[in-house]
């Protein structure tokens, strides 16, 4: 049993931050039900209707950046199985070469936050500030739509 | 005289060629800044200087070398490198040799006296120093032509003088009939020399390809000097190739000297003026041919079968030119028709290998016949450019020099026996035919055929030119004064050539009669200088007059020159045979001793027919000329109808045939020019559409289509790229597994 | 693997790991090029988070000194010998250096006029910089290796950024078209291409090329077939990198919907980074003949047929199109063509025909390549882009400079003396020649000169006056443009007088 030890603390670890997710997001989260929320897949997808349909984009850029963490795992992970018990030359190497991956890696989500990518908003992706001079005739998504949509940062 | 420095023959060529560059560059100017009546004379006077001055610097040069005995007199003189590439060199040298000479003297003898007619005849001529510039030019070149001491340089000659008479047959070119003559003189001598060309390419590769076979060796593969020997030595062995080279450089010679099947520009060529005519179109240009076959004999010489053909071509040439010559109308077309017969009758000469013969009547044919085109342009100049001798009629009256002279002329060409060079040319030839051995085809001794044939052509000629001469200056009455008879009659006239068609229905509108437009201050001039009713036609007030003196003093030297004299010197004791072809390096019949054959007839040594033939060849030759001249007398002149210059009862569908020559022209010009030119331009323009652009257009259309259907796989949809390159990557993995199998190793 | 951690046990496991992972022997200036500019491209990431708003001067000018600084590297290195390092993963020869060096010189003729296009055009996003410059090193990893997997990497890094550098002008539709053909067109080949490097794995055991040739047994039947079934599939996705036909439909579409300047990165730097991991792949795929059948007989004719394909095909589809990028991709679908006979005569014999007339076209291709999708990037204005061949009209009155360059593109494109192309085109004739591939010697001069046709409509819809123009007058000509027209003009005329100190130095006297 007291080699199993670790994982009943695991388990028991991941079911405290589940739950502590889910009721506080439950207790402090602003509700603001709608029948969509109320329907039982409440990802912003409707529930019934044609199996081909559009949803948005957004679904797959957040799925890409989940994969990303997963990736990062997969590597951290493998990498510290071989690290442990790696000579020191071997760990002095590796190690480095790893915080290289993780800088490039932090990085990375520095940016993705920087540019909202992860922000459920139909405007981030078109920044305004990103688009030079502002030009009404030729820009796509005009300063005024941008103020219809509240989205103006 | 004697003692002519031989060095010196190049000026002979140089002389006229500076002539040629004086008239060319200052000759309009000359004429502007003296005015047009001293400066034409000026420039008259320089034009005729420089070929004068070349026959004198060329006697002088003959004198020296007729002293030099026949084992020196041929010299080479080099003087400067043309052409020098590996394996050939091609100097520019002259032949200084009997042969040569004989033709200088004759080109600028007779070319300076026409000269010096001329600036008589084209006096009213507006571009006078135009005429002058292409007739120096044409001297310059013909002396290159016979002077050169090699192929190329001959072939330049042979050249210039096709341009020089291409150009003045068009010297009136704004008349469309003039242009056409020199386009089809230009053209049909491009058959010409496209056989020379090739007779010289294949001299050369044929030497060159067996120049080990001669010494010394050399590289000059086109000289004279160089290749006869050489030709002598290889010639034995490839009879063949002498009988290819021989064809071939007869076609030129066909061409040049308008021999039967190429013979149709020279009657147009008469659309030039009269000088030109005599000049080039009977006393030199077109006697380049038998100088050229004279040159080249040791090719002929090994070959009989060539020789053959050139026999019987000349013959066929002789008697048909003669038989369309009873056809013609025209003065000059007559004497066209003459020329072709005569040089038919060279041809024939050469072919039997009497080769000193066909030069002979070269000489004296040159004499009598400029003779005869410069009387009848003075009568053409006189009757005020009509040309239609049935509008002519008892001229003698008016004009008695030329008819004096032309009278000489006209026995001269007939052969009248004894007092006329004609008579001993003529009967050189004869003779040389009827007893010679030499040309042969399928064994047959084609030479003596053509003898018995000359001897009728003979009698044509002596019968076509006793009715020119009676129709001209005998016969009946003044027929231009009643100039309707001949359109009622229903025979056409027509006057396509020099003057006469222009001046008939010429109103003086600034325009001359060519189309060359004057300004108003030069017509001024023109009228006053010229009565106003010189150009318009005779009428009865107006009578022919006699021409100046510029030209009747040549027509009396030709006359001269046309007398039994000169015959007599050349001839007796064979003097101008043995002057071209000394007997130390040849046999009496004129053939050189290269051949090394014996002699089988002795008979033949003579150049003479054996047997009774050759005692009555005299008689025979006069006896044909006797006939024809009689026949012609009794028509032309007893019997024709007073009124009229034809009996137009008689013959006439003979004449007719005869005036449309036999309608061979019609048929060449319809059958080559207008429907097979136009069938050739058919194919070639359909070649061009269907073909050429077809091909282009096919390019881009396949190519165009290949990009639209290789643009229709190219359909936007993801899954039909994914689709098309999983087939490639399919088809790559299956060769690979299968193909590739086979291939690889 | 599996058998490793299954005799789990201590001291024995970290000895043994120490064999398998020992720490490689490192050589860093053989990958200080590649790093500088990876890092640059970093760099320029953190600038553009960082910038002030509208500006991306420091962003250029971050990634041309580094680029400047990686191309000193690499020219410090041309002396230094041929050397793998990082376990054999990173090569250094002097085939890796110049291309290397070409890339390098690619990318930073794209960023020099890519700011006025980027602005005229509306897109001005401070991530293209980084972005070309990280697909730059991909490139530069693809010719710097002799392990597959490195070269797997390389195409992988490469393709990314351009995935997503097609599809940067968010706002175009054609240019989101591009993009998502591309990246699904690309991952589809790349699947093949990983699939043949695992077959090749499978066969030999190894990833490096060495080894595979060393390991080529053509009686062996079943090992045979598995490495050729490797090649086969490994050149399907080189093939799609290098658009040969048929894996070349995705080109013409996306080089005509995305970004001019991208265009010409793609166009330049992509085909170098292919053709050089193509070059690698084929002269390691050679072998002798004692060994029996060689290898290069299976393959060689295979690839014989697709040089001719990819010749005729995209100079026939390029007569016929109307838009000058899409002829222009067309067109290089065709000088990909071009390009590998000069490969395929060096591979049939090395001794006799060296690598060099490769270098020299691939350079003279880059140069005339960029410099023509420069001239286009005129079009742009406003947001809006005309890349038909009417859109060009006018441009002489507007600016006769760049029509003067364009003709000297064009020009090159031909193949006109004494320009670069005509003596990179006579080269590749002559070694075809002396290589026995006279066939494809024959059909490149036949396709030479049906590319005549389109290639002088470019340069003569640029004479025509602009009446009836259907976009607005194209943008002024801006600096850094100005300098990339003259840079690859004065390149095409400066390679043909410096053609043999520069062929010496970049690929070693002979």
């Amino acid at each position: 049993m007291g080699d199993y030890i670790a994982i009943v603390i695991l388990v028991g670890l991941a079911a405290v931050i589940c739950g502590a997710m889910v009721s506080l997001s439950f207790v402090l989260g602003p509700k603001n039900t709608t029948p969509y929320k109320q329907s039982p897949y409440e990802c912003g997808v409707q529930p019934l209707g044609d199996a081909r349909e559009r949803f948005p984009i957004k679904f797959y850029l957040v799925a890409m950046l989940f994969i990303l963490f997963d990736i990062e795992v997969v590597f951290l992970w493998s990498w510290l199985t071989v690290f442990k018990n790696a000579d020191l030359a071997y760990q002095t190497f590796s190690f480095g070469a790893v915080m290289v991956y993780m800088v490039l890696w932090i990085i990375g989500d520095a940016y993705v936050i920087r540019v909202n990518a992860i922000d459920w908003d139909e405007t981030t992706s078109l920044h305004p500030a990103k688009l030079g001079e502002p030009d009404p005739a030729a820009l796509p998504v005009t300063a005024r739509d941008l103020e219809l949509v509240g989205g103006a940062r | 005289m004697g003692g002519t420095n031989i060095e010196l023959i190049g000026w002979v060529p140089a002389l006229p060629l500076i002539g040629f560059l004086v008239q060319a560059l200052l000759g309009k100017r000359i004429v502007d800044f003296f005015g047009e009546r001293f400066g034409k004379k000026l420039m008259g006077t320089l034009a005729v200087l420089p070929v004068f001055a070349a026959f004198v610097l060329a006697a002088g040069i003959g004198m020296t070398l007729s002293e030099m005995g026949p084992l020196a007199n041929n010299q080479v003189v080099t003087y400067f490198d043309w052409i020098r590439i590996s394996g050939l060199h091609v100097p520019y040298e002259i032949v200084v040799d009997p042969l040569s000479i004989t033709m200088a003297l004759v080109v600028t003898g007779v070319g300076a006296l026409i000269h010096l007619y001329a600036t008589g005849y084209m006096a009213e001529e507006r571009d006078y120093t135009r005429f002058f510039t292409y007739m120096n030019l044409f001297i310059g070149a013909m002396l290159i032509l016979v002077l050169g001491n090699n192929l190329a340089l001959m072939f330049i000659g042979w050249e210039g003088v096709g341009l020089c008479s291409y150009l003045l047959i068009g010297f009136w070119y704004k008349d469309l009939a003039n242009a056409k003559a020199a386009n089809k003189a230009f053209i049909v001598n491009r058959i010409g020399d496209w056989g020379f060309m090739l007779g010289m390419f294949t001299i050369v590769a044929f030497i060159a390809t067996n120049a080990e076979r001669i010494s010394p060796r050399t590289d000059r593969l086109l000289s004279f000097d160089a290749i006869l020997p050489a030709l002598t030595t290889l010639l034995h062995d490839h009879p063949a190739i002498a009988t290819v080279i021989g064809l071939l450089l007869f076609v030129g010679a066909m061409g040049k000297s308008a021999q039967f099947p190429l013979y149709l520009w020279l009657p147009d060529a008469m659309a030039g003026p009269t000088p030109v005519s005599a000049l080039i179109h009977a006393a030199t240009m077109v006697t380049a041919g038998v100088v050229m076959v004279n040159r080249m004999h040791v090719v002929f010489e090994f070959s009989p079968v060539a020789s053959g053909w050139v026999a019987i071509v000349g013959c066929v040439t002789a008697i048909f030119a003669a038989l369309v010559a009873f056809g013609q109308t025209d003065i000059k077309k007559v004497l066209a028709y003459s020329t072709v017969s005569q040089l038919g009758y060279m041809f024939v000469a050469c072919g039997v290998g009497a080769y000193w013969a066909g030069m002979f009547h070269v000489v004296t044919h040159a004499f009598f016949k400029a003779l005869l085109f410069l009387g009848s342009g003075a009568v053409i100049h006189a009757m005020a450019h009509e040309q239609d001798m049935r509008w002519y009629g008892n001229l003698r009256k008016y004009v008695p020099i030329t008819w004096l002279t032309m009278t000489i002329g006209w026995l001269a060409i007939i052969g009248f026996p004894y007092l006329f060079a004609g008579f001993y040319s003529k009967e050189a030839i004869i003779g040389g035919a009827l007893g010679n051995h030499h040309a042969e085809l399928f064994g047959a001794p084609v030479g003596v055929y053509t003898g018995w044939l000359l001897l009728f052509g003979a009698l044509l000629t002596s019968a076509y030119m006793t009715r020119l001469t009676f129709l001209t200056f005998n016969s009946g009455a003044e027929r231009w004064m009643n100039p309707a008879t001949y359109e009622e009659a229903g025979t056409d006239h027509h006057p396509h050539d020099d003057h006469a068609h222009a001046h008939r229905h010429h109103a003086h509108h600034g325009e001359d009669a060519h189309g060359f437009f004057y300004t108003e201050e030069e017509m001024a001039r023109r009228e006053a200088l010229a009565p106003h009713d010189h150009h318009h036609g005779l009428t009865v007030e107006h009578r022919p007059r006699e021409v100046s003196p510029s030209m009747w003093v040549p027509l009396a030297v030709l006359a001269a020159l046309s007398t039994g004299v000169t015959g007599y010197l050349m001839h007796h004791g064979e003097t101008f045979k043995h002057w071209l072809y000394p007997p130390t390096t040849y046999n009496e019949t004129g053939l050189s001793m290269i051949r090394n054959e014996p002699v089988v007839h002795a008979e033949a040594l003579t150049g003479h027919p054996h047997g009774w033939v050759g005692s009555a060849l005299v008689f025979l030759s006069v006896g044909a000329m006797l006939i024809g001249a009689i026949y012609g007398y009794l028509v032309y002149f007893r019997r024709l109808p007073a009124r009229e210059g034809f009996d137009l009862k008689r013959w006439s569908g003979f004449r007719r045939a005869a005036r449309e020559q036999f309608y061979y022209d019609g048929f060449m010009l319809k059958f080559f020019v207008t429907q097979g030119g136009a069938a050739v331009g058919n194919v070639l323009a359909g070649m061009d559409k269907y073909v050429v652009d077809g091909v282009v257009n096919a390019c881009g259309w396949l190519a165009s289509g290949l990009g639209g259907f290789f643009r229709q796989f190219q359909t936007g949809y993801v899954r039909a790229y994914a689709l098309v390159m999983l087939i490639g990557g399919v088809a790559l993995l299956v060769y690979f597994a299968t193909v590739g199998q086979g291939v690889a190793r | 693997m599996y058998n490793l951690l299954a005799q789990t046990d201590g001291n024995g496991l970290a000895k043994r790991l120490a064999e398998a992972f020992p720490p490689p022997t490192i050589d860093w200036p053989s990958i200080l090029p590649i790093a500088l500019v990876v890092c640059t491209g970093i760099v320029a990431l953190i600038v553009e988070m960082l910038r002030p708003r509208q500006n991306n001067n420091a962003i250029i000018g971050f990634s041309l000194v580094g680029l400047f600084f990686a191309g000193l590297s690499l020219t410090s290195q041309f002396a230094s010998p041929d050397l793998e390092s990082f376990g054999g993963m990173v090569l250094r020869d002097r085939f890796s250096l110049t291309i290397q060096l070409l890339v390098v010189m690619v990318t930073g003729l794209t960023i020099l006029f890519s700011d006025g296009y980027l602005r005229a055009k509306r897109i001005p996003f401070g991530e293209f910089y980084p972005l070309v410059l990280w697909s730059a090193s991909g490139a530069m990893m693809m010719a710097s290796s002799k392990n597959l997997l490195m070269i797997f990497l390389g195409i992988e890094v490469l393709s990314i950024s351009l995935y997503v550098l097609a599809g940067m002008s968010k706002t175009e539709t054609k240019s989101e078209e591009s993009a998502l053909k591309y990246f699904l067109l690309g991952a589809f080949a790349s699947a093949f291409l990983l699939y043949g490097i695992a077959f090749m794995y499978g066969a030999t055991g190894s990833l490096h090329l060495d080894a595979i040739r060393s390991a080529w047994n053509p009686n062996d039947e079943a090992f045979r077939n598995m490495m050729l079934f490797g090649m086969g599939l490994m050149l399907f996705g080189l093939a799609f990198k290098a658009a040969f036909v048929p894996f070349h439909q995705w080109t013409p579409d996306v080089y005509q919907g995305a970004p001019t300047n991208v265009t010409a990165f793609m166009a330049a730097g992509s085909k170098i980074g292919a053709m050089a991991a193509l070059w690698r792949l084929l002269s390691a795929s050679t072998t002798n003949v004692d060994l029996g059948a060689t290898f290069q007989s299976y393959w060689m004719p295979a690839l014989f047929w697709i040089a001719i394909l990819t010749m005729t095909v995209g100079n026939l589809v390029a007569l016929v199109q109307k838009d000058v990028k899409r002829t222009l991709g067309y067109s290089s679908i065709a000088h990909a063509g071009y390009i590998l006979v000069g490969i395929l005569a060096h591979v049939n014999n090395p001794e006799k025909v060296g690598i060099g007339t490769t270098v020299f076209y691939l350079l003279s291709y880059s140069l005339m390549t960029i410099g023509a999708f420069a001239v286009v990037s005129l079009t742009a204005k406003n947001g809006k882009e005309g890349t038909r061949f009417e859109d060009l009209h006018g441009l002489w009155k507007r600016s006769p400079f760049a029509v003067g360059c364009l003709i000297v593109f064009v020009a090159s494109l031909i193949g006109i003396p004494p320009t670069s192309g005509f003596f990179g085109k006579l080269m590749i004739f002559n070694d075809a020649l002396a290589s026995d591939l006279m066939p494809l010697a024959i059909v490149l001069a036949v396709n030479s000169v049906l590319s005549v046709y389109y290639y002088v409509g470019i340069a003569k819809a640029a004479f025509v006056d602009a009446e009836g123009a259907r976009t607005p007058e194209s943008a002024p000509m801006n600096l850094g443009l100005a300098a990339t027209c003259l840079l690859c003009a004065g390149g095409i005329f400066a390679v043909v007088i410096l053609f043999n100190p520069l062929m010496n130095w970049l690929v070693g006297a002979p």
